[in-house]
C-alpha cells in the first residue's frame, strides 16, 4: 500500500510538472481545451443553435454570455490523477492501458456535462454558477475519478488480476 | 456485473456532498481561522525576515509582510506601501465537505473519530496550498522589485509556480480522497470480495430449478 501511495505521488508530480511545461501546454493542453469547447458547443448546438465556440470560449450569440475553459476546468488534472492511480497500482500493462483509455473517456465525458451545465447555470444565476464552478463540480469530478478507479480495481479483482498484498 | 454497492455509495456521496458543501460554505469564516493562523505562523517561521503573520477577514486570509511595493502613481513623498498577499480559504478548503461526504456515505466503523482525524490531517494540505498562493503573489505577481527583497531565484520561482498550481488544482480534491482511502478500506474490501464471489459463482442456468 505504501509503495502504491509513493508511486502515485511521484508519477503525479512528474505528469503534473510535464503538463505545465510550455511545449506540452502548446501542443497538447491548449488544443485539447479548444477541442473540448468545440465538442461542448457541438452538443449544445443540437438544441441551441445560438451557441458558438472559438478557441477555449463557448458563447451564446443570443445574450452574449460566454464561458472560457481554463486550467482546472479542462479535466486534464483529473485525468493525470487517474493515470497516476492506475499506473501506480500493480496490474498487467494491458489492463492499465485499457483502464487509462476508458477512464479518460469517462472523466472527459463527465467534464463535458460540467462545461454544459455551467454554461447554462451562468446564464441563470451567477452566484449558483460560482458555487457550482468553484466547489461542487470540482468535487464531483474527483468523485468521478475515484469511482472509475474503484470500478477498474473491481474489474481486476473479478478477473483474478490483483496481486496478493502482504498484510 | 452488480454495481449496486458502488452506485449506492456514489449516490449517497453526492447527496451528502450537497449538504456538507452548503454547511461548509455557511461556516467557512470560522473554518478559515485555524488555516489562516497556522499558515501565518508557518510563513513567519520559514521567512522571518519579511513574513509577519496572517490577518483574517471572513474567508480571506492576508499575509502581513514588510515587503515594500514600488511607489504607486499619486503616492505622497515618504509613503510606503507594504505587500499583503491574499488567499481565499474557500478556494483551498472545499476538500473538507468532500471528505465528510465520503465518510458519511461509507459509514465506516468509528466514523466520527476517523472523520475528525482525517479533518485534522487535511489541515497541512490546506496550509501548504494557502502558503503557495501567498508565495506566488510575492515571488511572481508582485514583480522583480519585491522578488529582489525576498531573494527568490529563478529555480525557487519555478518551484513556487508548480506548488501553486498543484496546491490549487490538485490538492484540494485529491487530499480528502487519499485520506478517506487511507482511513476507510471497508468499501474497497467489500467491492473486492463481491467481485471475487461473482467470479466464483456458477452461471444462473447451472442451478437446479427451485434455487
Amino acid at each position: 500500500m505504501l509503495r502504491f501511495f509513493l508511486l502515485f505521488i511521484a508519477i503525479q508530480i512528474v505528469l503534473f510538472g510535464g503538463e505545465l511545461y510550455g511545449p506540452v501546454q502548446a501542443s497538447l493542453v491548449i488544443p485539447w481545451t479548444a477541442t473540448l469547447a468545440r465538442i461542448s458547443a457541438g452538443l449544445l448546438q443540437t438544441f441551441d443553435p445560438d451557441v458558438h465556440a472559438y478557441g477555449v470560449v463557448i458563447q451564446s450569440l443570443k445574450n452574449g454570455f460566454g464561458v472560457s475553459i481554463q486550467p482546472g476546468c479542462n479535466g486534464v488534472e483529473a485525468c493525470i490523477i487517474l493515470i497516476a492511480a492506475m499506473l501506480a497500482f500493480p496490474a498487467p500493462w494491458k489492463y492499465k492501458l485499457a483502464g487509462i483509455g476508458i477512464g479518460i473517456a469517462a472523466v472527459q465525458g463527465v467534464n463535458i456535462v460540467r462545461v454544459i451545465s455551467l454554461f447554462y447555470l451562468g446564464q441563470w444565476n451567477m452566484k449558483v454558477f460560482e458555487f457550482a464552478h468553484l466547489y461542487l463540480w470540482q468535487a464531483l469530478i474527483m468523485l468521478d475519478v475515484l469511482v472509475v478507479w474503484l470500478l477498474w480495481v473491481r474489474f481486476l479483482a473479478g478477473h483474478s488480476l490483483l496481486p496478493k498484498f502482504k498484510s | 456485473m452488480n454495481l449496486s454497492l458502488l452506485a449506492g455509495f456514489l449516490l449517497r456521496t453526492i447527496l451528502w456532498l450537497l449538504l456538507c458543501l452548503s454547511l461548509w460554505y455557511a461556516l467557512a469564516g470560522l473554518l478559515a481561522m485555524p488555516v489562516g493562523w497556522l499558515t501565518g505562523a508557518l510563513a513567519h517561521l520559514i521567512f522571518p525576515s519579511w513574513a509577519e503573520g496572517a490577518e483574517l477577514s471572513g474567508t480571506h486570509i492576508d499575509l502581513m509582510t514588510s515587503l515594500q511595493m514600488p511607489a504607486q502613481p499619486g503616492a505622497l513623498p515618504g509613503q510606503v506601501a507594504l505587500l499583503t498577499p491574499e488567499a481565499d480559504y474557500l478556494t483551498y478548503g472545499y476538500g473538507l465537505p468532500l471528505l465528510s461526504a465520503l465518510f458519511l456515505a461509507s459509514m465506516p466503523h468509528g466514523m466520527v473519530t476517523k472523520m475528525l482525524l482525517a479533518a485534522l490531517a487535511l489541515l497541512p494540505f490546506q496550509i501548504v496550498s494557502v502558503l503557495f498562493a501567498w508565495l506566488k503573489e510575492v515571488a511572481i505577481v508582485a514583480g522583480p522589485a519585491v522578488a529582489a527583497q525576498t531573494g527568490f531565484g529563478e529555480q525557487s520561482r519555478e518551484v513556487i509556480a508548480l506548488g501553486y498550481q498543484f496546491g490549487t488544482l490538485v490538492l484540494p480534491t485529491l487530499a480528502p480522497v487519499v485520506l478517506w482511502l487511507a482511513l476507510d478500506r471497508k468499501l474497497i474490501s467489500t467491492l473486492l470480495v463481491e467481485a471475487y464471489l461473482e467470479r466464483a459463482k456458477p452461471d444462473d442456468q447451472d442451478w437446479p430449478a427451485g434455487h
